[in-house]
């Protein structure tokens, strides 16, 4: 059908490039002046009414015009430079020749527009052969296709960058399932590669694999310091980037972003939590290994150092929670708490179940409608969540879920008093479990397992 | 001394799924036609559109609008908008990212 699009210039290079890794290049585009969202009315008028000359002709022309007009047509601005090797990126090339030097690749890679910032590990013949090893599909077998740029994630090229990542092949089977769990549709991918917002996918695992394989769940689970974490998180970081084309400025648009993007994979702290663990509850087998993507924002951490009961702890989880600008509270979804192990402890001897302790913070997490701005209502609580606060008065409590169910909650961390508020990308995205399987779909006991059943 | 023994590396990029799409055929006018009018939920996307349809209707004045909202911002347009485009629109006006 025909269509007139409209994109500022800002994001016009993006525009672009979607339209044509969706296989139509001469998409045309009518730009406008960025920013527009936070322009008054009589702004965006006189900018729209600039180009409708260009909306007619968008409407009116044959093809073959439009072709030519619009077909590879950039708009150069500063900042634009990083999506020019984006350009040249050819997968067809399936093996690069270079000096084995470390600052020779890194300065190729570089130069490439690949990475992370990070030096990565050369992925060798050798190393990507070692690396297939732990898995017993096939390494043409496709496990999902990674948007925007829509490149094919084949068990081979997410072994590719799992050597570049530092992986262990024994990792394997963890990133081949969350990539597996990461084109879900109802995780949406494709809008979390290319938003302004800073979610990145957070990867927890559950069940005995965790343990096998050293994925930290205890003191500093957020931060560095585990092999497990910081290169299982970097891989989907990297088939993010060369697969799906998420390249910062590019086709990634975080406006900020946020560290997880470098890494961020936990697995659970099960043998501390008094509650039934993330997978258990979302109806695997306790010895069913599991890996759970998360649509995750920067984390906000929770001080809860004075309280000495249940309630206490429980009001001060649902205060830290009480977050006014994020996408939980503008629209819904499914805000994740990780508390510590001494907070849950806390809770569950006041006598919460997980299912009570999530109802108290959903009853409790609420920000009073008149805290946030005009526009804000105007604009985002009411066009966004219309079904709850259309008819909201300035005294109307503002909730961070549509249920207390929306609300995630896992356990992790050491000792200590600090839990961590992780607001997600909103009702636009649903967290995802896959089970960690051979190719026949049996969950398997210990890693080793993909590496005896495995196919040449 | 830098090394100068080559290596060869794997290529990290991933092959690109194939997609054949054409530009859709445009009608020879506007005159009588209906045009879909998309708001992404952006701020101000609505504003844009409608300016949009205010100026094509002043010069068009027989055309007729259906106006839709995606239900979320950061989801692909639902089969249910795309459908009742295709069945009753002939042109269809939409804004891309923020």
């Amino acid at each position: 059908m025909p269509a007139a699009t409209f994109v500022t210039e800002e994001f016009s290079t993006l525009g672009r490039l979607e339209a044509e890794a969706l296989g139509m290049p001469s998409l045309p585009l009518v730009i406008i002046p960025h920013p527009m969202g936070n322009l008054p009315q009589e702004k965006v008028h006189e900018a729209i009414d600039g180009v409708m000359d260009e909306v007619l002709s968008v409407l009116t022309l044959p093809s073959g015009e439009l072709d030519k007009k619009y077909r590879g047509k950039y708009t150069e601005t500063k900042k634009t430079f990083r999506a020019k090797p984006l350009f040249s990126w050819d997968a067809r090339q399936e093996k690069i020749e270079v000096t084995d030097s470390l600052e020779v690749i890194s300065k190729l890679v570089e130069a490439r527009g690949w990475g992370d910032g990070l030096p990565i590990v050369p992925p060798t013949g050798e190393r990507v052969s070692r690396m297939l090893e732990y898995t017993d599909r096939d390494r043409r077998d496709l496990i999902g296709v990674i948007p925007p740029r829509r490149g094919m994630a084949t068990v081979e090229k997410i072994a590719i960058n799992a050597v570049m990542a530092g992986c262990l092949p024994e990792y394997l089977p963890v990133i081949l399932t969350a990539v597996g769990a990461m084109v879900e549709p109802q995780f949406n991918l494709y809008g979390i590669q290319a938003t302004t917002n800073p979610v990145a996918p957070l990867v927890v695992v559950n069940g005995p694999l965790a343990k096998e394989l050293d994925i930290n769940c205890g003191y500093n689970v957020f931060g560095q310091g585990w092999r497990a974490n910081a290169t299982i998180g970097r891989a989907l970081r990297l088939i993010l980037t060369h697969i799906g084309g998420g390249v910062p400025g590019v086709l990634d648009r975080a406006t900020q972003g946020q560290p997880g993007k470098y890494s961020f994979c936990i697995a659970e702290n099960e043998e501390e939590n008094p509650w039934e663990p993330l997978h258990v509850e979302r109806g695997y087998d306790p010895q069913t290994s599991t890996v759970t993507v998360v649509g995750a924002g920067a984390e906000h951490n929770i001080l809860d150092i004075a309280s000495t009961t249940a309630q206490g702890t429980l009001m001060t989880l649902a205060n830290g929670m009480a977050a006014m600008e994020t996408n939980n509270a503008y629209l819904g979804g499914e805000p994740l708490l990780v508390i510590c192990p001494e907070c849950a402890a806390r809770i569950a001897q006041g006598g919460f179940t997980k299912k009570e302790a999530k109802i108290f913070l959903y009853e409790n997490a609420r920000i009073p409608l008149y805290k946030f701005t005009r526009d804000s209502i105007v604009s985002m609580l009411q066009r966004r969540r219309p079904k709850w606060y259309t008819e909201a008065g300035p005294h109307t409590m503002v909730t961070i879920a549509n249920s207390a169910e929306d609300i995630m909650v896992v356990v992790a961390g050491g000792a200590g008093p600090h839990s961590k508020f992780v607001p997600t990308f909103g009702a636009s995205t649903k967290a995802v479990t896959k089970a960690i399987t051979l190719k026949d779909g049996r969950p398997v006991g210990a890693v080793k397992e993909f590496k005896t059943r495995r196919k040449g | 001394m830098e090394k100068s023994r080559k290596i060869e590396m794997a290529n990290p990029v991933g092959e690109q799924e194939e997609s054949n799409l054409r530009l859709a055929t445009r009608p020879n006018s506007l005159e009588g036609k209906t045009i879909g009018l998309l708001d992404n939920l952006k701020p101000n996307a609505s504003v844009i559109v409608a300016q949009a349809g205010k100026r094509l209707a002043e010069r068009f004045p027989s055309l007729k609008f259906i106006v839709r909202s995606k239900p979320e911002q950061a989801i692909p347009v639902p089969e249910a908008i795309v459908r009742e485009f295709r069945e009753k629109c002939s042109f269809v006006i939409n804004a891309l990212a923020d």
